[in-house]
């Protein structure tokens, strides 16, 4: 556009410098009215009309430059709003791509994340079983040493029991009859080691 | 000194008291002898005169003699009586019994004669002291121990034990098992 103005500026000097070239050849070929026309030339296009052809002109050139600006301008601002569209949309793109890539990344990380996590939930859900398994092994363990301790030691701890609780109270005399049951219970092996012995 | 076979038959003749029942009543009996002899030798010196005073004895020696119908005064029957007790001291046989408390000396003779009643006549008895027995005793012969005790009676029966404690716990771990409840203070 601003081509095409300049192109016009210049074909309009063409014009007027043409308009003033056949006026000085018109000059040179009557020489007798050349004066006459001289005159009449210099009374027509006097520096009055000359500086009228000048404004117009220039005002012509002005126009044409005023409105090659606007065209430029509308265009500027034509190809201003289609490069705007063209860089929102290729913008938009690429960062959708991007986004698209990053949402990616993020699904992958989180699959692996998730595939790790359930990993070592397994893992600690397999050593939670063997822990336990092997802790209920050892509870049993230990509780049947307490009860076998314990029934090992039983006739010791109620024996004991009985002394601390009724030791004092009981009396010799009243065990006689005890006592003289159980001699008599082991009296054979009580009488052959004796009848060996002596 | 080894006792001859008149003094064995002797030895089978005599009694002894339920009252002696230990070596040391023997060992006691036969220095009291050895002294009694003593004293009567010196006395029969000294006076020189035929009737014979007896020095006095100890209840156990008095009992002995008239239990075997021995005559302490004369000097053959000492004699007799003093190998009987040192054979006795070397044969017979002693056994060993632990108490939970020191018993009594009733309570002695009625476990010698029991054991001279079913044993052998001539049983000697040491006695131990023994607090962990509770009730019972524990009898030693030569080479046999009998375990009499409260102790030993309950370990023979530990398995009734274990049953009611199983019994008891199945009872519990069931929720049959309601413990009672105390009374109110005050309350019987």
């Amino acid at each position: 556009m601003i081509l095409v103005a300049f192109i016009l500026m210049g074909v309009a000097f063409a014009l007027i410098f043409a308009k003033l070239d056949q006026v000085n050849k018109g000059q040179k070929k009557v020489v007798s009215y050349e004066d006459q026309t001289k005159q009449e030339v210099e009374h027509v296009f006097d520096n009055a009309f000359r500086e009228e052809m000048r404004n117009r002109g220039r005002l012509h050139f002005e126009k044409i430059i005023g409105e090659n600006a606007m065209f430029l301008q509308q265009d500027l601002r034509l190809t201003t709003s289609q490069l705007n569209d063209y860089m929102k949309n290729e913008i938009t793109v690429k960062l959708k791509d991007e986004f698209a890539k990053y949402e990616k990344s993020i699904m992958d990380a989180k699959t692996m994340a998730m595939d790790s996590i359930k990993k070592t939930n397994d893992a600690i859900e397999e050593e939670r079983a063997v822990v336990s398994q092997e802790v209920q092994k050892q509870i049993l363990v230990e509780k049947k040493q307490i009860i076998d301790k314990f029934e090992k030691n039983m006739a010791d701890i109620i024996n004991h029991y009985v002394v601390e609780a009724i030791g004092n109270q009981i009396d010799l005399n009243d065990q006689l009859e005890h006592i003289l049951g159980d001699l008599e219970a082991n009296k054979e092996a009580i009488r052959e080691d004796i009848g060996h012995g002596a | 000194m080894e006792p001859s076979k008149s003094q064995a038959s002797q030895d089978q003749k005599m009694v002894l008291p339920m009252s002696i029942y230990s070596p040391s009543d023997i060992s006691r009996l036969i220095r009291e002898l050895d002294n009694l002899e003593n004293q009567i030798m010196q006395e029969q010196i000294r006076s020189k005169e035929s009737k014979l005073v007896l020095p006095k004895v100890s209840q156990q020696l008095n009992t002995l003699a008239d239990v075997n119908k021995v005559d302490l005064s004369q000097r053959t029957h000492r004699q007799t009586l003093q190998t009987a007790l040192a054979a006795v001291k070397q044969k017979a046989p002693v056994v060993h019994i632990s108490f939970s408390s020191e018993p009594s000396a009733g309570f002695m003779e009625k476990i010698a004669t029991w054991f001279r009643q079913q044993t052998n006549p001539y049983v000697l008895l040491t006695v131990g002291l023994q607090p962990s027995i509770a009730v019972g005793c524990v009898v030693r012969t030569p080479n046999k121990q009998f375990d009499l005790s409260l102790g030993k009676d309950l370990l023979k029966k530990s398995d009734l034990l274990i049953s009611k404690f199983s019994l008891k716990e199945q009872e519990t771990a069931s929720g049959r098992f309601m413990p009672v409840k105390s009374a109110p203070e005050g309350q019987s």
